[in-house]
């Protein structure tokens, strides 16, 4: 039904491809390896980074158990073990288990799709350099002795300058803020690869599991991220220029940020699971060796767990008095989650029950994953119980709980799928022996942990306490959990001992060792820096059990897209739905860039710990010059695709379309833009009907002006819609001078808004009502401006004849814009001049 | 190809229930905060005062909503002319999602039953 | 309440074990049976009644039998309204890191200590002067966030006499660890008396220098009825009939006094009270002799716990 796009390869020689391709392709090595984008490379890089922090993360439990195993054990001064616990929770968090989950996605997703690439690599590369700078700032602190303190959730007004007045909960709000660039952006990142860059054929429902499970993953940590975001700007914005948006007296609410913090908390606990999930439903079908049962049913469930997962986050404070009915609704959404995990516990077990299992050490792990996880599962259930959070929220009953859940969800399958994968990342196999034996010391020393602690928190012993006296029954389980954590690293160690070894003494692997069935086992092992030398045609959804010669045929080059000599990197761009091939995506190649605009925003940050304002106005400038140079080489632009020629039959390049991946990477990208922006919304709402002491300052904003403003950029909206209508009709006449206009615009209309600002007598410092506002508007000055100096470098680069009617691809972006500034711009001005006047009418 | 974003056999199709769930579920928490921060009924109605029995309408509205679009798509997969593999995957999926939305919103809005509000 | 807490409890972790059991169980056992080759049809019947039966069916009838019975355990905490005897109010404020408690009614103020009567509910009106802290006496029910600029009513019944435990359970800052809060549930008659003999209390200084040092330093945050005026510190007025010192840290007996004057930066880092090393013994020793006569009107050994 399909077409099927096969060219005439000029050689059918293997190694000879693999030369030609290594070319334009290959990795450089020394000081150039900082430029490399590939997503095999990043995918590594984020593997060992995060394995590194977790060794970090498990030393700082350690210490927690050592200090706990003994009643009024002092091996720390409380200020160190608060410190302590705070960073070991904040780095399995955010520097573990999110960073660990995606690079895995990034090294697998593009393989398991058939794909050369991600459709951003050089995104990938901001994004690694991003975790790795932020993480390397945020870990100096605990040998500074200034790391944060205030708990990984961060409860203001504890974390305030009034009560941590050091720079402690600083590194936490910059630190977390900036890694989580990176953990937006490889989001952004997988949702448009996943849709857009399948193999020819491989239609939505043909879509390996684990790849709908990272499309979910994706578009949580997109819409799940921007509120901590939001959240996080907003309490540094408070500690640094004094904004109240959480402190009581000036009108804020402390409850605000906690709906923030949950409101991206809760999700985040399904972000690490779901690709949890992802690996266990891969591997359960391969060591069965049939087909996951129920497809369709585990997709359900998927999709199911992404939404209801929204719909939870209160249920993390039952205890701060919230109406029993509004409890009730998140207690009731809590528990009925359990359902589609349910379903697809039953869909594993539906499998195994119909196939015969091969006991290999990824299986084992996947058994201890079942068991601890549906354990962590059911005690989950019962905190949903609002009375009976009532008596274990904020004890050592909720950290055995969330250990279950996390260490079971996110740990168990990871290593499943790290002895899964171990040969494809490095071309030989694990030993059997020591991985047994790291097993059943990690699981045997997890349950000896973190069982007896259920009961620890149930008599009473609240956690983050530093110490606790004799006498309250506390003592043995204490030491029980305290022996059982040391029986818990040795399995750790026997695991990495087992890896090392296996580097150097495991055996080559054979071609596709497990005999999967998915297509990241027809690369080479280890893989070439672009998978597959020819992208095959797919299907159904297990194209490896279909034609097991696929590996070899793939490096002999019969199948589509390999020719080189153009020396550009090129995937296949594929309609979302059906899979069908629609243009050649071609992607950037290495670069500095990224490694640069990572520095200079570790600068920034760095600069804003120190409260060199202006140093960070400099580094934000040379960040944004860097971004805007990164964006020159795109389109007809020499070092992207000056020449447009493809192969015979073969479909057009993408950046000759008008639906290229950046189209659909704007996309996604304001869409977490706009679930910053109605967090900011909701915050406005929030502190308005609820705060307890809301102040409404006498001035009033001058309404007018945003009215004109706003308009403006209708007009202008309008405009470059009907430009872009022009342009796809094929003439680009005009475009240039009225591309400019549109900038000016733009820039017009954001000036009158900065006027807006100047002249309402904002004052900030002294209303929570004030500094929202203040925020409302910078917020909308930002993006337009942005908005201005973009469709001005548009203009600029019709002048060079990179965007025309010939490449096409740029306008479209950039409108996106347009309409989103639009649409904010025509909230805000509902939400701080309407409904104020409405509401005090009322 | 196109595939119009409307057509019942869209993958758009597929979220749409659970968006529905979604936006229940902020009306009648976000309502319930409101009203309580306005006009709270009193406490001595106990569970039937015209809050509970407002959010409730709005629950038994939503809940039959989805259940005829999970009917719908239900019908739609066992069309009698005979439909694609994809389009099969796109109905099914998209009524067992309706129906799993429904499900949870009669499931959440139970306790409009049993508590009062604005305690 | 934290009995039918306590029920609800039992019964969820008899259910969780069986149902952790089966399905583990299950699942090994899927893992070595040897099926016969299945056709197609009958693959699919099977996987049908896996998903349906124990993914949909069994969470499904397991939470609505845990909300059915869940749901209803909660209200008695609600500060509903009541017929008859109307519940005591009890404020009690978190600082970091200690509780005041004033009985507003009767207006006697104390610290450290919460002291109830046996069978009246109690509406218990928590809020926080700094960080946020939470309510909690495991032994009477569940607890309740102290939030700044909030007032939350938690109503609590202490079923018989005795004494019981709070420990601050919301993490407030370096000393979360020792915020211990002596809750003790007396009779009612026992409980009238407690209240009396500290209603409208009334001291006398103490004499030479310690009465100087306590008015020039201490006074300026302690206060003590009828001495001096400070409210950023625990109100000292009935001290001495206190079981213990800095919230849960040290016995409050002669012994433990006199440590506490001399070493509570070292025993309870971080807190405000600054250190006394510029003092003398002698003056310590004087105050701490003056605190020790600090206690409520008459029958002071009565209500000594």
């Amino acid at each position: 039904m399909s077409p099927v796009y096969k060219n005439g390869a000029p050689t059918t020689d293997p190694d000879q491809l693999h030369d030609q391709f290594n070319e334009v392709w290959g990795n450089p090595c020394g000081w150039r390896a900082l430029t490399i984008v590939n997503h095999t490379s990043i995918g590594l890089r984020f593997l060992v980074t995060g394995g590194v922090f977790f060794l970090i993360g498990g030393l700082l439990a350690m210490l927690i158990r050592t200090q706990l195993a003994l009643p009024g054990y002092e091996l720390m001064e409380p200020d160190v073990y608060n410190q302590v616990f705070t960073m070991h929770g904040t780095v399995m968090m955010f520097l573990f288990a999110v960073p660990m989950m995606e690079g895995l996605a990034v090294y697998l997703i593009p393989k398991m799709l058939g794909a050369r690439d991600l459709v951003f690599p050089r995104l990938s590369a901001l994004g690694y350099f991003c975790y790795l700078f932020g993480g390397v700032i945020l870990l100096s602190s605990l040998f500074l002795d200034v790391a944060p303190k205030a708990g990984w959730f961060m409860y203001t007004p504890l974390s305030s300058s009034a009560h941590t007045p050091g720079v402690n909960s600083d590194f936490w709000l910059l630190g977390i803020t900036f890694v989580e660039i990176s953990a937006v952006s490889a989001g952004v990142e997988l949702v448009v690869s996943i849709l857009r860059t399948r193999t020819n054929g491989m239609a939505l429902h043909k879509m390996p599991l684990y790849a709908w499970y990272i499309l979910v993953m994706s578009m949580m940590i997109v819409v799940g991220f921007p509120p901590l975001i939001l959240g996080s700007i907003l309490l540094e914005l408070e500690r640094a220029a004094d904004m109240p948006f959480f402190d009581v007296a000036r009108g804020g609410d402390p409850i605000l940020w906690q709906h923030l913090f949950w409101l991206f908390g809760h999700p985040e606990v399904y972000i690490i699971f779901l690709p949890g999930a992802g690996i266990v439903s891969t591997l359960i079908p391969v060591f069965c060796q049939r087909p996951l049962v129920g497809y369709r049913w585990v997709v359900l469930g998927v999709l199911t767990t992404g939404f209801i997962s929204f719909g939870l986050w209160v249920h993390h404070m039952f205890t701060v008095g919230i109406p029993q009915l509004a409890q009730a609704f998140f207690s009731a959404a809590s528990m009925l989650v359990a359902i589609p995990t349910g379903v697809q516990v039953f869909a594993w077990l539906a499998t195994l029950w119909l196939g015969r299992p091969v006991y290999r050490v990824p299986m084992l792990w996947l058994v201890g994953f079942l068991i601890v996880f549906v354990a962590g599962g059911l005690t989950g259930v019962m905190l949903a119980l609002v009375p009976f959070d009532w008596q274990v929220h904020d004890t050592h009953f909720v950290v055995a709980h969330m250990h279950y859940v996390l260490v079971g969800g996110m740990v168990f399958p990871l290593m499943a799928g790290l002895y899964y994968w171990l040969p494809h990342f490095s071309g030989r196999m694990p030993s059997e022996r020591l991985g047994r034996w790291g097993f059943w010391l990690f699981f045997i020393g997890f349950n000896v942990t973190f069982l007896i602690m259920h009961w620890t928190g149930l008599i009473g012993m609240p956690r983050r306490v530093y110490t606790y006296d004799t006498g309250l029954g506390w003592d043995m389980p204490n030491l029980v959990s305290s022996i059982g954590s040391f029986i818990m690293a040795t399995g750790v160690a026997t695991i990495l001992l087992d890896i090392v070894l296996h580097f150097r003494f495991g055996m080559a692997a054979p071609k596709n060792p497990w005999n999967a069935d998915t297509l990241e086992w027809a690369t080479s092992l280890p893989p070439s820096a672009y998978n597959f030398v020819s992208l095959p045609d797919v299907s159904d959804r297990h194209p490896l059990w279909n034609n097991p010669d696929l590996p070899d045929s793939i490096a002999r080059g019969e199948h589509a897209l390999t020719v080189i000599d153009h020396g550009r990197r090129e995937t296949w761009g594929t309609d979302p739905l059906t899979g069908k091939v629609r243009e050649i995506i071609h992607l950037p190649g290495n670069s500095w860039l990224p490694f640069i605009a990572a520095a200079l925003l570790a600068a920034l940050c760095l600069s804003l710990l120190n409260k060199a304002y202006v140093l960070a106005l400099v580094a934000t400038a040379a960040t944004l010059l860097v971004l805007l140079r990164w964006s020159w080489e795109n389109g007809a632009h020499p070092a992207a695709a000056p020449d447009a020629r493809t192969q015979p039959g073969e479909p057009p390049l993408h950046s000759r379309t008008f639906d290229g991946p950046g189209l659909w990477g704007m996309g996604v990208t304001l869409l977490a833009n706009g679930a910053l922006y109605l967090s900011l919304l909701f915050g406005w709402f929030y502190l308005w009907t609820v705060s307890p002491q809301w102040q409404v300052p006498e001035h009033r904003l001058n309404g007018g002006l945003m009215l004109a403003s706003a308009l403006l950029l209708s007009v202008g909206s309008i405009w470059l819609h009907r430009l872009i209508r022009h342009l796809r009709a094929g003439s680009h006449r005009g475009l240039l001078p009225q591309l400019a206009l549109l900038a000016l615009l733009a820039l017009v209309q954001s000036a009158m808004l900065l006027w807006l600002l100047l002249a309402a007598g904002l004052a900030p410092t002294e209303t929570a009502h004030d500094a929202v506002i203040f925020v409302m508007l910078a917020y909308s000055i930002i993006h337009c401006t942005l908005a201005a100096v973009l469709t001005g470098l548009q203009a600029w680069r019709v002048g060079y004849g990179y965007v025309g009617d010939a490449a096409p691809y740029e306008p479209v972006v950039v409108e996106q814009l347009w309409y989103y500034n639009l649409g904010v711009l025509w909230i805000s001005y509902a939400a701080i001049v309407l409904f104020p006047a409405s509401w005090g009418g009322a | 190809m196109k595939h119009a974003r409307t057509s019942p056999y869209h993958p758009l199709q597929i979220p749409i229930g659970l968006i529905i769930w979604s936006l229940w579920f902020v009306v009648i928490y976000g309502g319930q905060a409101v009203i309580c921060a306005v006009a709270p009924p009193d406490p001595r109605q106990g569970v039937w005062n015209w809050l509970n029995g407002g959010l409730g309408l709005l629950t038994l509205f939503t809940v039959a909503l989805l259940l005829g679009l999970a009917h719908y798509f239900w019908r739609l997969s066992r069309a009698p002319r005979a439909l694609n593999e994809r389009q099969l995957f796109v109905t099914k999926l998209a009524a067992g999602i309706h129906l799993i939305a429904a499900l949870a919103t009669l499931f959440v809005g139970v306790p409009l039953l049993q508590i009062p509000p604005c305690l | 309440m934290a009995r039918e807490v306590a029920n609800v409890w039992w019964a969820m972790f008899g259910f969780a074990v069986l149902v952790l059991l089966v399905v583990s169980g299950l699942w090994i056992h899927a893992m070595l049976r040897q099926p016969r080759e299945t056709g197609a049809e009958q693959a699919r019947r099977i996987n049908r009644r896996w998903i349906i039966g124990g993914g949909i069916v069994l969470p499904s009838a397991s939470i609505v039998a845990l909300l059915a019975f869940g749901i209803p355990a909660g209200r008695s905490m609600l500060p509903l309204p009541i017929e008859g005897e109307q519940p005591l109010r009890v404020e009690v404020i978190g600082h970091q890191w200690w509780w005041e408690v004033r009985y507003p009614e009767s207006g006697v103020v104390t610290a450290n200590q919460f002291i109830l009567p046996v069978g009246r509910p109690v509406d218990i009106e928590v809020t926080s002067a700094d960080v946020i802290h939470s309510f909690w006496v495991p032994r009477l029910g569940g607890k309740l966030d102290m939030i700044p600029g909030r007032r939350n009513t938690l109503r609590l019944q202490a079923a018989e006499a005795g004494v019981f435990r709070g420990q601050c359970s919301e993490f407030c800052g370096t000393q979360h660890a020792h915020m211990v809060l002596h809750v003790e549930a007396l009779k009612q008659d026992a409980f009238a008396g407690w209240i009396e003999t500290r209603t409208d209390l009334s001291h006398q200084p103490a004499g030479g220098v310690a009465g100087q040092v306590f008015a020039d330093r201490c006074g300026q945050c302690h206060r003590v009825a009828g001495v001096s005026d400070g409210n950023r510190a625990p109100d000292l007025s009935d001290l001495a009939t206190r079981p213990t010192l800095g919230a849960g840290v040290i016995d409050n007996d002669a012994e433990g006094l006199r440590r506490w004057l001399r070493e509570h930066q070292s025993l309870k880092h971080g807190i405000a009270m600054p250190s006394h090393d510029d003092l003398s013994d002698e003056t310590l020793d004087q105050i701490a002799d003056w605190l020790e006569t600090l206690g409520p009107r008459t029958k002071q050994e009565q209500t000594r716990p």
